[in-house]
């Protein structure tokens, strides 16, 4: 039987699955590489993952072992884990001790691997090495000089056109099945049906061998999805398996051989390395939770009382350092919550384009611009210096790359460009000053302000500028009720979004907001201390019972992770009488930023040297420097989420591995701000923890390579060399260095302070959150330090008490740290 | 105007994930169904438990509502591509005769 176009389209959409979640490089979002697996079990998904593509989903066996022997997983983790996951036979001893069965082998191929397979050769390489040209051809943004001719037609309609003269075909599939490209249908959709047929894929195979298509190139696959449509995979698909075709392999296709196994069973390799992965959990799930029920090492920190201001930053694990230096320094309050501050909107700069800054699960409502706060004429100057600048950027690429040109251009700029290029490199923050004060200079800055929309009326359309009156109460009610700030309110409230900064780095989002879509939250800070700075929004919050007092000024700012700094943002805007105020926290925002600078410096490669000095400005060289391939360790060693009141972290060190959320559970008996966490960050969350996870466990498939050999390709992303697939996930230097793992991969420990009746309750309602957590990808505790303790979240919905207290001792808060001697990952603490 | 003198089509709803509406419309598009409504974040027990609708900072997991009213003489084969969306993606599709007053409105040639 022949599918249809329709339905081979429709198979077509849903093999899709197979490929990682990716944006492009210069909006990097952590994300899930395995989540089309999701409705699997971990175990089960990661025996799939290794059948259709070799990929690994654990560490080997021998890293374990190593665990093991370094102390960072305890004999008694194992043998809980053996008791939890074991099957069959499979006990302690065998884990230690016996053979090392390997990663399962990959099993599904397609026609062209199948050939390879039985008869040698380098078939299906060779295909995607054509295809993955195309590809990068029908998606260039902008960086090539010369446009791929029929681009419009898409890329099988381009690829139809011109394949009859591409030379790289010829020596594929020679003259003649060059000359039958011709051939085939005009329409993707109706090629792809004709292709199915002629290559003898069943009926019920066919989404099944597009998945294994798909999984060949899934960089360019995945980004041909997301900026071309399911029309760009249909015509994905339909060129592989044309050229499959075409190339004529002489063997007939091996149906069971496109079949993923199913309900075989996990794999008796894949049972033990889960089963070792379980035991690295629980040491770190009770060294956690120690940590929570120990007295705090800061009692100073962690004794509350009256405060001169509250400092709200995203649950980023990066700012735990900062909120917990800033506690140190004097009577503030911290509160955690999600980078993007509840806005679901698209954001504009006042010179570039709206873009959204939300996280990807969640859709944009709204448009915020940055507008003139002050003299327009200041403005309009500040505009058409702007357009000159802009001119003089385009001459100096055309310059570069035009044909010739390049000559020329040296004569010409070479004798300034090259001692830059020589400060650049010997004094990098020397370098970053002059080229920081040439922009000042070139476009001056001026007073600008997040227009949120108007104070009453306005417009209704479908897409507004800015925000109506009543969804500016909503959303400023949503934000406040969500993190739990909704009395007490402190004079000065400071909402403080971060970004990176770093020099010469393709990577750059992935350093910046994952809960702003990979961009810097300060423009969501701004957005929403304007809202609540509006004495309509304030009116309309009192009608919902939240009175914010008169005495209360909200104010943005932005925490510049790479550096430690903080930067206020809309100062202008701070009346007088709360500027001293500010002034004060100002002063000890940078004390803790110093802090925290040197305490992170001593965690970077050569940041604690023998007879270097550990520095902030050793941070700030970092940012500027143009060859440093770890300007910072961004998210690295993230492994837990603590969702509840900051009394329950104050105090103790977390080591900049745990995301912090404020939630009160006493003042949320209905767990409605416990649900959205759940719904919303837990998950943004997961994906971050998993992109970290998978790129440490398979660097090689779940990884973008290492960073000098990074060649950027189409403006979207990144190739390692000079061709092959575009990359995804992290890049090496995100998770190890030297060879030696950094990241410690765990799937995500969720730690609520909450009644565990209340938790089951929500997750009976989001089937979302209870596949996750029922399938293993994140691990849930619940309950509190009080007389009920801890229990975690089984499968299968029931509670086993964990931590103190309970039948399983816990270790001391200490062993953590002890107990990894040797392991690289302690360096980073 | 009476029952008599509108014009069978077939009806077809389908209930989604979030990330996943974008393929259902995409696959009206392609069988040139003229139209069609989404109804987001809508809420409902299932046969793997119960969605809450209200998702507050949560698009993609939220369940989403899509219908579409089209000639019979195109139904199958949307219904066809629908189910092959279906087998491998978590969902629901219903199909009903439903009777419309401007055919011509719903892609009837």
């Amino acid at each position: 039987m022949t599918s249809s176009p329709a339905v081979v389209r429709a198979r077509a959409l849903a093999a899709t699955d197979a490929l990682p979640p990716t944006f492009p490089i210069g909006t990097f979002v952590a994300a899930n590489p395995l989540h089309g697996l999701e409705h699997h079990t971990f175990e089960d998904a990661a025996a799939v993952a290794a059948a259709t593509s070799g990929a690994r989903s654990f560490l080997t066996e021998r890293d374990y072992r190593e665990l093991y022997a370094s102390g960072r997983i305890g004999a008694d983790d194992l043998r809980r884990a053996v008791r939890r996951r074991g099957r069959g036979s499979l006990g302690v001893a065998s884990l230690l001790d016996g053979d090392d069965p390997g990663n399962v082998e990959r099993s599904v191929r397609t026609l062209s691997e199948q050939a390879d397979h039985r008869l040698g050769g380098d078939l299906a390489d060779r295909i995607d090495a054509v295809l993955a040209t195309w590809c990068a051809a029908v998606l260039d943004e902008g960086q090539a000089d010369w446009v791929l001719p029929h681009r419009e037609l898409g890329l099988y309609g381009a690829w139809r056109r011109l394949a009859p003269r591409d030379p790289g075909l010829r020596r594929l599939v020679g003259r003649a099945g060059r000359r039958r490209v011709v051939d085939l249908p005009e329409q993707a959709a109706e090629a792809l049906s004709v292709l199915v047929a002629a290559i003898g894929i069943p009926e019920h195979l066919v989404t099944d061998y597009f998945r294994a298509s798909l999984r060949r190139l899934p960089g360019w696959a995945a980004a041909l999805s997301r900026t071309g449509g399911h029309d760009a995979v249909v015509g994905f698909l339909a060129i592989r398996l044309a050229l499959e075709h075409l190339a004529r392999p002489e063997l007939d296709l091996d149906p069971d051989q496109v079949r993923p196994p199913r309900g075989t069973g996990v794999p008796a390799a894949i049972e033990r390395l889960a089963v070792w992965q379980e035991a690295l959990e629980l040491g770190y799930r009770d060294h956690l939770l120690a940590v929570l029920s120990d007295p705090p090492t800061d009692p100073g920190a962690a004794a509350g009382g009256p405060v001169e201001a509250t400092v709200v930053v995203c649950i980023d694990v990066r700012s735990e350092g900062l909120r917990r230096h800033l506690e140190e320094t004097g009577p503030y309050a911290t509160v955690g919550f999600a980078g993007f501050f509840g806005l679901p909107v698209r954001v504009a700069a006042l010179d570039g384009d709206p873009v959204p800054s939300c996280p990807v699960i969640v859709e944009p409502r709204a448009t915020l611009i940055e507008v003139p706060d002050g003299d327009l004429r200041d403005a309009q100057r500040r505009q058409d210096r702007h357009g000159a600048t802009e001119a003089a950027w385009d001459a100096r690429h055309e310059a570069k790359t035009a044909p010739a040109a390049p000559f020329a251009f040296a004569e010409a700029a070479g004798w300034v460009l090259g001692p830059l290029a020589a400060i650049n490199t010997l004094a990098p923050r020397a370098a970053h000053r002059l080229r920081r004060a040439v922009r000042r200079r070139a476009e001056p800055q001026i007073p600008t302000r997040m227009d949120v929309g108007p104070d009453v009326g306005g417009p209704a359309t479908s897409d507004p500028v800015g925000m109506l009156p009543d969804e500016q109460v909503l959303v400023a009610h949503g934000a406040l009720t969500t993190m739990g700030m909704t009395s007490d309110f402190a004079p000065l409230v400071m909402f403080c979004g971060h970004r990176s900064a770093t020099t010469n780095n393709p990577f750059a989002a992935a350093l910046d907001c994952g809960a702003c879509a990979g961009k810097a939250g300060g423009p969501n800070a701004r957005a929403l201390a304007e809202l609540l700075n509006r004495p309509s929004v304030r009116a309309g919050l009192a009608d919902s019972g939240i009175a914010v007092p008169e005495t209360t000024w909200f104010v943005a700012a932005e925490h510049e992770t790479t550096t430690d700094t903080v930067q206020v943002l809309d100062r202008h805007r701070v009346p007088a009488s709360h500027r001293e105020r500010l002034a004060s926290l100002e002063a000890d925002l940078v004390v803790a930023g110093e802090r925290l600078a040197v305490e992170r410096m001593g965690a970077l490669p050569g940041g604690a040297a023998p007879g270097r000095i550990v520095s902030a400005g050793s941070a700030r060289r970092r940012s500027a420097d143009w060859a440093e391939p770890v300007p910072e360790w961004g998210l690295v060693r993230n492994a837990a989420v603590v969702v509840g009141p900051r009394s329950l972290t104050a105090g103790r060190d977390l080591q900049r591995r745990v995301f912090l959320h404020s939630h009160d559970p006493d003042s949320d008996p209905d767990g409605v701000a416990l649900g959205t966490i759940l719904t919303g960050p837990l998950v943004v969350g997961h994906w971050i923890s998993s992109q970290y996870y998978f790129s440490t466990v398979d660097p090689d498939r779940h990884g973008a390579g290492t960073k000098p050999l990074h060649n950027v390709v189409a403006g979207i992303g990144v190739l390692e060399g000079p061709g092959g697939d575009l990359r995804v996930g992290l890049p090496l230097e995100s998770v190890q260095f030297a060879g030696e793992r950094v990241h410690e991969p765990m799937r995500l420990l969720a730690v609520v302070q909450a009644p565990r009746d209340r938790l089951d309750r929500l997750i009976s309602r989001n089937a979302a959150v209870a596949r996750l957590l029922d399938n293993g990808w994140v691990r849930l505790v619940a309950g509190s330090n009080g007389p009920d303790g801890w229990s975690e979240r089984l499968r299968d919905g029931t509670w086993e008490p964990c931590g103190r207290g309970s039948d399983a001792s816990a270790p001391s808060a200490g062993s953590m740290s002890g107990g990894s001697t040797g392991d690289a990952a302690t360096e980073v603490q | 105007m009476g029952r008599e003198q509108l014009t069978r089509m077939t009806r077809i709803e389908v209930v989604v994930a979030g990330e996943d509406a974008g393929a259902v419309q995409e696959l009206f598009t392609s069988a040139e169904a003229t139209g069609f409504t989404t109804v987001s974040n809508v809420s409902g027990r299932g046969h793997d438990g119960y969605h809450e609708g209200r998702l507050l900072f949560n698009d993609a997991d939220a369940l989403t509502l899509l219908f579409t009213v089209v000639p019979d003489e195109r139904a199958d084969e949307l219904i066809d591509a629908l189910g092959a969306l279906l087998e491998v993606r978590t969902g629901v599709m219903f199909v009903s005769e439903t009777a419309v007053g401007r055919p011509g409105y719903f892609g009837q040639r």
